[in-house]
């Protein structure tokens, strides 16, 4: 029986790595198009699965488990992408600054991120500055998001924007920090390009600082008041 | 507790892991446990009784067991064998906390509690939260000041000291926090008590930073506690089993402190509850502390919720029966609402159902010393209610929480709350407090 992509949208929310697995093969196989494979089975069932996180049906570890199942369909499916498709919204390096040893938060902000369909990079926790700028660069990423829980930690995140400005990659990366002590007005004042309460709150930031439209929120997103912020004067 | 170098060989020696694994792992182990044990969460029933106590104790032990911990800083499998587990909960249990701190006549002592005893539990009051240096003073004396609070749970700490801004593993680190110390003294000696306890140091946390500021006529031994705690959930690093080791040879009670999220790899109270004995008993591992506070909170950051109730009663009652731990909680409200009206009613719930499951010691009692001189109170004339009676008084507060929790998004900054040349509470405040204990009567908290 031929495959379909709606068979891998299932597999994936149903968190059955194999199957994903072996579907995404036959389907390549079978010659289904990968960029339907990639986006209406293996990024829609990702979301499937941030809907039913939403309802209170799944939780972090189904969350952390539905990256397991998607990344090797994902390493299956890009060869056989046509040129300058590759199905993601943008991709992401993320991590906790140096002194930060929180996990949870960044890794809650990974996995919305790539339920949303960006690619997200997870680079660890008590990271050196430098370290996020070089992986960045490794990575070519968009997006460079930093984790900071601790008024110790948050001037870490100057460090990082310091980094960009003098090595005169300042435009070349969106910086994005978050964490419990974090708020837009300390994104605000260091000049990050965005800030957000909690990682659903990170996926229409970063959907528009890759320049797309969030409707209503666009305006909201201008102002402190929001769960996320990004910078009106930058973007 | 293990030997030093016995953890030592575990931590660089146990089975290699991703994170990740290790988190898909463990979260699948609890749910296990949480079936095999029968483990439920009732919102009925915020006190959690006996049978329930000794299953999420046991559960815990096998948790800790099975899964062991994950040292983030060589990325292996901390192990432990259940014998060695069961031995460490023997010792504290026959061995139960009296801990002593501060000078007399600032002195005081913190001891295992049973959720029988009509003996309070002691107030350690806040100050909690990040405090500016025109207020940072008045902030800690309203605390201090109140005669019934023993002792500070965690002082606050600056956001910047000038254009100093605090950062972690550097000088400025350092230098906010020895600012911050001597700030500290200061409101003790203004309050008339200046060898109180001053808790769990703050902004200097990392190893460093905190053997840097430990010094004669500052910090020492009576005056202070050092975290050593386990990062939710189940991570380790070598930064709490340094500190243990400074805590250990220096003779500083360490602050060891179970937390757990509900709603992330934990889906719920019951196993947020089983979760945070796994992660205390893994402290006890390494660590030779008395005290242990539980905090669970969800993973938006709020707590003091129905869920966080059953989960801190379930934890503490199991300690209370298992172990010899002196067990504490954060005896406060959500930080949107602090010295606002709901932050007391959310307080109370907390103090209510925690004095009857064998809390010792209340840390951030409050958000303003009035606050914590009105959880005071709440924790003498609820000392030794019984179970089914707390319950019913905690269900009737978390009704009245229900209906001001969505109405308050804003917490009252200290200086509109207290006067801070005098360190009076101002009348407008004091009175909406004041309300609220007259509406907590009326709902049969049993003021004298």
């Amino acid at each position: 029986m031929s495959v379909s992509v709606e068979d891998i949208k299932e597999a994936v929310w149903k968190l059955q790595k194999q199957k994903a697995y072996d579907l995404v093969q036959q389907g390549i196989e079978e010659g289904l198009d990968p960029v339907a494979m990639l986006k209406a089975g293996v990024i829609a069932g990702l979301q499937t699965v941030g809907a039913k996180f939403g309802e209170g049906e799944y939780f972090l570890a189904e969350l952390v488990m539905s990256g397991k199942v998607a990344e090797p369909c994902i390493d299956l499916i890009n060869p056989h992408l046509p040129p300058n498709v590759d199905g993601m919204q943008g991709k992401v390096v993320i991590g906790a600054v140096k002194g930060d040893l929180h996990t949870i938060g960044y890794g809650l902000v990974t996995t919305q991120l790539e339920l949303a369909g960006f690619e997200v990079v997870k680079l660890g926790i008590d990271l050196d500055s430098m370290y996020f700028i070089e992986k960045a660069e490794e990575h070519r990423a968009d997006i460079i998001g930093l984790s900071a829980f601790l008024v110790t930690t948050i001037p870490y995140c100057k460090e990082v924007l310091g980094y960009l400005q003098d090595m005169n990659l300042r435009d070349k990366y969106k910086l994005i920090i978050g964490g419990t002590e974090c708020t837009a007005e300390k994104a605000d004042a260091m000049d990050a390009d965005g800030w957000a309460l909690n990682a659903v709150a990170s996926v229409p930031l970063c959907k528009r600082l890759m320049g797309q439209d969030v409707g209503d929120e666009d305006a909201k997103a201008a102002g402190h008041d929001h769960p996320w912020w990004y910078n009106s004067h930058r973007h | 507790m293990i030997p030093m170098m016995d953890l030592q060989e575990r931590a660089v020696r146990g089975r290699v892991m991703q994170a990740d694994d290790f988190d898909l792992e463990f979260a699948f182990k609890v749910r296990e446990l949480i079936d095999k044990y029968g483990i439920k969460y009732d919102p009925e029933q915020l006190v959690v009784d006996d049978a329930t106590a000794d299953a999420v104790f046991e559960a815990g032990v096998e948790l800790l067991s099975e899964i062991g911990l994950y040292m983030m800083s060589s990325h292996r499998v901390v192990g432990y064998g259940e014998e060695e587990l069961r031995e460490i909960a023997r010792e504290s249990r026959e061995n139960p906390a009296c801990l002593t701190f501060g000078r007399s006549p600032d002195q005081m002592t913190l001891r295992h509690r049973k959720s029988s005893d009509s003996r309070a539990p002691v107030s350690y009051a806040g100050a909690p939260g990040v405090a500016e240096i025109d207020w940072f003073i008045p902030y800690v004396q309203s605390f201090i000041q109140e005669q019934r609070v023993v002792g500070i749970g965690i002082a606050p700490g600056l956001a910047a000291l000038g254009p100093v801004e605090p950062k972690a593993g550097t000088l400025s680190e350092v230098h906010v926090a020895l600012w911050e110390q001597e700030a500290l003294l200061e409101a003790a000696r203004r309050a008339g008590r200046p060898n109180i306890n001053l808790g769990l140091l703050c902004t200097a946390s990392t190893p460093s930073a905190t053997m840097a500021i430990m010094r004669p006529g500052l910090r020492e031994a009576y005056n202070t506690q050092i975290g050593i705690h386990i990062m939710p959930e189940q991570k380790l690093s070598w930064n709490p089993l340094l500190l243990a080791q400074y805590c250990e040879l220096w003779g500083v009670e360490p602050w060891q402190s179970s937390m757990s999220c509900i709603g992330g790899l934990c889906r719920d109270a019951a196993e947020v509850a089983v979760t945070m004995v796994a992660n205390a008993l893994g402290q006890m591992s390494y660590a030779r502390g008395g005290s242990m506070s539980y905090f669970p909170s969800h993973l938006d950051g709020t707590w003091a919720t129905r869920p966080a109730h059953w989960a801190f009663s379930a934890a503490a009652r199991a300690s209370e029966r298992h172990l010899g731990l002196a067990v504490g909680t954060s005896i406060s409200g959500i930080t949107d609402a602090w010295r606002t009206p709901l932050t007391l009613w959310q307080a109370a719930a907390v103090a209510v159902v925690s004095t009857a499951s064998g809390m010792s010691y209340a840390w951030i009692a409050g958000h303003s010393g009035l606050e914590a001189r009105l959880i005071d109170e709440i924790m003498e004339v609820t000392a030794g209610m019984p179970a089914d009676r707390a319950n019913e008084l905690a269900q009737k507060i978390m009704l009245k929480v229900d209906e001001l929790l969505p109405s308050v998004d804003k917490q009252l900054p200290f200086p509109q709350a207290y006067d801070i040349e005098t360190v009076q509470p101002k009348p407008e405040y004091e009175a909406s407090l004041l309300r609220v204990k007259e509406q907590l009567a009326k709902l049969g908290m049993p003021y004298g």
